[in-house]
């Protein structure tokens, strides 16, 4: 079913390949009169990881927000899989495939590990409630363990992993990530990241904020750089990784 | 696990041969209270599982109640029907109060925290003002009759208050295990998350507005029935709409009992109050001041507190080894 994606010719025939996948053009988002940001153009094709990388306050987390509905636009246009997104309710753009793990976990630490993952679940929409359990536990067999405990009891590794669990509970088909790796040690993330890399094998489209370069880069096969509420740089990971001074000129880490 | 389900039917079953062995008094007084679970439960649907208070539930008693009067008093047909017609009133008295908890979800659910609460308030002085000022149809300040045919008896209305008390109370506890209960936690608890989640807020709490909105409804009608006269002082009364506010939060908001224990408390007050002692100010004066202790000394309510201390008491006893203090370095 999933073609894979060819790079068109800049500027080519407006309508068919341009349809698949997620386009946001030209967003703007503010929050009252403070601009968040500017003029922020990517895409995202069906299956593709892509890195969405900035400082601190660049509109990271504004543009995921954008994207899912939690905050109105004030300008630009977004679509998925060839739908205007505008006005749409968070929920709907969950059963349109769109799945979203926020940026500090944001679970719910007074239901059980299971209770987190069931209300991921949309009915009518993908596998079955049991089959996605049982799906994400394979992933990562250590919520099985956990499944009767509290979310809030949870390491910062573990609730990262429920916070991914929940969104695939939903069954997307493009799963954004607000910096995964925040506050995590290190052998965790690469934990993480050896299960992102998973996702993308199976054909799962991610699009990963991240602070830290490196991990993101190296998964991702595009990169494009915030900087005060615009896309200062963007290109192939491998390109992006040997800019000259990268991370001193636009990450700041 | 089923014997434990099937328990509080023994109770059920005793209170409900209550009118053929209590005196009357107390059939009345257990009415009333009836009543008051009914109401503190349904608003307690909104305000323990979703934390939106509204103080406006006796709206939808009302509304119940004067649906079933007015079909009756204009409607040739259910009048000509004695009891079959007072039913058929009184299920429409309740679809009023659904039917309009489903439209008033849209204007009101826009609101949040203190916001939602005063607009369910200014709700309920609407509606009292409506009536008031639409003598012709409503009675206005006189208030409805109906005709004798229609009463119900002491025994009938017991019974049916019972059966919404205990439907109330059933509804919040299959809630709690249910999705529906779930998402409303879940909203409850992190908005963002939950939106995150695919959850759709307005619906789980236009949903959760409806469940709660319907048994008033209908306990407004069967009370209206047994007592054959209403007014906006009786069924749409401040009163009312705050003593199921009181009742949960005395009670414990949050728990499907809460409720239960915050009515039987309030009624044995307010019973004490008005027949046994020569009150020197007036009887809110009083529920204010239990309501101001009550929050200072057990802020989540009788139940919680009854039921928190002696697990606190049991981790006093054996004390977690004390966290050696964290130097201070800069």
């Amino acid at each position: 079913m999933r073609e894979p994606h060819r790079s068109e010719p800049h500027g080519a025939r407006g309508r068919a390949p341009a349809a698949r996948g997620l386009k946001i053009r030209g967003l703007q988002v503010r929050y009252g009169e403070f601009v968040v940001v500017q003029d922020v153009s990517l895409t995202v094709a069906p299956g593709e990881i892509v890195a969405l990388l900035g400082p601190n306050g660049a509109g990271k987390t504004t543009t995921l927000r954008a994207v899912h509905g939690i905050i109105p636009p004030v300008d630009g246009e977004i679509t998925y899989e060839g739908r205007a997104l505008h006005g749409m309710p968070t929920h709907e753009r969950v059963a349109l495939g769109l799945g979203l793990v926020p940026e500090g976990r944001e679970l719910f630490p007074g239901m059980t590990v299971e209770e987190n993952l069931e209300l991921g679940h949309v009915p009518g929409r993908g596998p079955a409630l049991a089959d996605s359990l049982a799906d994400v536990y394979r992933l990562f067999p250590l919520l099985r363990e956990r499944r009767r405990q509290q979310a809030g009891t949870l390491s910062g590794g573990e609730q990262q992993m429920l916070a991914i669990g929940r969104a695939l509970m939903a069954a997307p088909t493009l799963l954004m990530l607000d910096e995964p790796s925040l506050g995590l040690a290190p052998r965790i993330v690469d934990l993480l990241y050896d299960t992102l890399r998973l996702l993308g094998e199976r054909g799962l489209a991610l699009l990963i904020v991240e602070q830290y370069v490196h991990e993101a880069l190296a998964l991702a096969a595009r990169g494009y750089v915030l900087e005060s509420g615009r896309i200062v740089l963007h290109g192939p990971s491998a390109q992006l990784r040997e800019h000259p001074n990268l991370q001193q000129t636009y990450l700041s880490v | 696990m089923s014997v434990r389900r099937a328990l509080p039917a023994v109770p059920l079953l005793l209170l409900a041969a209550g009118p053929w062995i209590l005196p009357r008094d107390l059939v009345t007084a257990l009415l009333f209270t009836f009543l008051l679970i009914t109401l503190a439960s349904n608003y307690d649907l909104l305000g323990g599982f979703l934390g939106l208070y509204n103080l406006g539930q006796a709206s939808f008693f009302g509304l119940g109640a004067y649906v079933t009067f007015l079909l009756l008093l204009r409607v040739p047909l259910l009048a000509a029907l004695g009891p079959a017609g007072s039913t058929v009133a009184a299920l429409a008295g309740g679809a009023a109060a659904a039917i309009s908890a489903v439209l008033l979800a849209y204007p009101l659910l826009r609101l949040r925290g203190a916001y939602f609460a005063v607009g369910t308030f200014a709700l309920l002085l609407l509606l009292r003002l409506t009536v008031d000022n639409l003598p012709q149809l409503t009675g206005g300040s006189h208030g409805l009759y109906v005709s004798a045919q229609h009463y119900l008896s002491l025994r009938a209305a017991y019974l049916l208050t019972l059966s919404l008390a205990a439907a109330s109370l059933l509804l919040n506890a299959l809630l709690a295990s249910s999705r529906l209960g779930m998402a409303m936690t879940a909203v409850r608890e992190n908005e963002l998350a939950a939106a995150a989640a695919g959850v759709d807020r307005f619906r789980v709490q236009q949903v959760a507005f409806v469940l709660g909105a319907t048994p008033t409804g209908l306990a407004g009608a069967v009370f209206g029935l047994h007592s054959g006269y209403i007014d906006v002082s009786v069924v749409l009364g401040i009163e009312r709409s705050l003593f199921p506010v009181i009742a949960a939060m005395i009670g414990g908001s949050g728990l499907v009992w809460g409720p239960v224990v915050g009515a039987v408390t309030l009624r044995a007050i307010d019973v004490a109050l008005k027949n046994y002692m020569q009150l020197p100010v007036p009887a809110p004066a009083i529920y204010g001041g239990i309501l101001v202790v009550m929050s200072l000394t057990m802020p989540k309510g009788i139940l919680a507190g009854l039921t928190r201390a002696p697990q606190a008491a049991a981790r006093s006893g054996s004390p977690a080894p004390p966290r050696p203090a964290r130097p201070r370095t800069r």
